[in-house]
């Protein structure tokens, strides 16, 4: 005879909690966290090169950059900023527990800025709030313009889309109306940031959005870590 | 591909509840899975069987309640089963929607064999 044992034990408010933790953490020292999740390929390193190359004082930006394996991105940023390479050894997401690892070993002194660069997949990343302020999907025009609709939970959990390698434009049939309609249609709020690495098109105003966004949300949140009793 | 990490501490929590009541062999668990939390059922269920063997020493079952993704319309107040992953309201057309549900994974219950029915 079986006997029904209740539990109710809700992993999802545990996890939510634990990077709620993480993340009044990073707001009490100053630091905005960027998750930036894409497919492979579709640009994080370049975007991040590009960004500390016209960023005024480049040692206030750091960067966890996860991988499965290699610490290729690592050496190719290291040049420019501060940072640590998460090798997940398989793993296709970056998880709290493996950001906190990381952060603890990264030099902060003076950090304002904490990029985590996700493993390249548009599916797992999604699931998994690692106490980031701001989530960016990078969709690059080499993907297409039909990707929002089709990982709705990637865009949908996104604050802003940055449409990457717009130099491309003239040779591949990309429609960055079309993609900012189909990313609205699952994110109404969705700021939408057309750039290219390559040629720096776009990227002062990917800076300035990280700007305005530092300061509005690190606002808010020290008001509401505040306000608790 | 994050269903066995979940898995596992599915079976960690079991474990711990079973030492927390002193219940005997756990052949069942009850879980409620949002459809929109990312986690594939069928891969979560078969990650559940393997690793019971390996961490109860008895194969265990996981029986799972999906929880579909609701919406409620900033607007008009509609609550609403979302369907396609289309996030507008069915009444108003209105796009301001909060998700309500669908981000579910609880542990609900475990099923346990009667004390009084062991040898």
């Amino acid at each position: 005879m079986n006997t029904v044992v209740p539990v109710n034990r809700d992993l999802q408010a545990e996890r939510r909690a634990a990077a709620a933790v993480f993340r009044s953490e990073l707001t009490r020292r100053g630091i905005f966290c960027v998750n930036l999740i894409s497919s492979p390929g579709a640009g994080k390193t370049s975007l991040l090169q590009a960004t500390a190359r016209v960023w005024p004082e480049p040692e206030k930006l750091a960067v966890l950059v996860g991988d499965i394996a290699t610490d290729r991105d690592a050496e190719r940023l290291a040049p420019f900023l501060s940072v640590r390479q998460l090798t997940t050894g398989g793993a296709c997401h970056l998880d709290l527990k493996l950001v906190e690892r990381g952060f603890a070993a990264l030099n902060l002194d003076g950090v304002e800025y904490l990029f985590v660069e996700n493993i390249g997949n548009l599916v797992c990343p999604a699931s998994h709030d690692l106490g980031e302020h701001l989530r960016v999907v990078v969709l690059s025009v080499t993907e297409g313009d039909d990707k929002p609709g089709k990982y709705p939970k990637a865009f949908r959990t996104s604050q802003a889309c940055v449409i990457s390698k717009i130099d491309l434009l003239p040779y591949v049939p990309f429609d960055i109306q079309a993609a900012a309609a189909d990313a609205r249609s699952v994110q109404p709020e969705m700021t939408m940031l057309p750039l290219s690495a390559t040629t720096g098109g776009g990227i002062a105003e990917w800076c300035d959005y990280l700007r305005r966004q530092r300061a509005t949300v690190l606002t808010e949140q020290i008001l509401d870590i505040s306000q608790q009793p | 591909m994050h269903e066995y990490s979940i898995a596992r501490s599915i079976l960690e929590s079991v474990v711990s509840v079973q030492h927390q009541e002193q219940l005997g062999s756990i052949p069942q668990v009850d879980v409620e899975l949002g459809e929109f939390s990312g986690v594939e059922p069928v891969q979560l269920q078969a990650a559940y069987a393997a690793l019971s063997l390996e961490i109860l020493g008895y194969p265990s079952e996981m029986q799972i309640q999906i929880v579909r993704l609701r919406g409620r319309c900033g607007r008009c107040q509609d609550e609403f089963v979302i369907e396609n992953f289309q996030f507008h309201c069915p009444a108003c057309s209105s796009n301001d929607v909060q998700i309500v549900s669908g981000d579910e994974l609880r542990i609900l219950a475990v099923s346990t064999l009667s004390q009084e029915s062991e040898p």
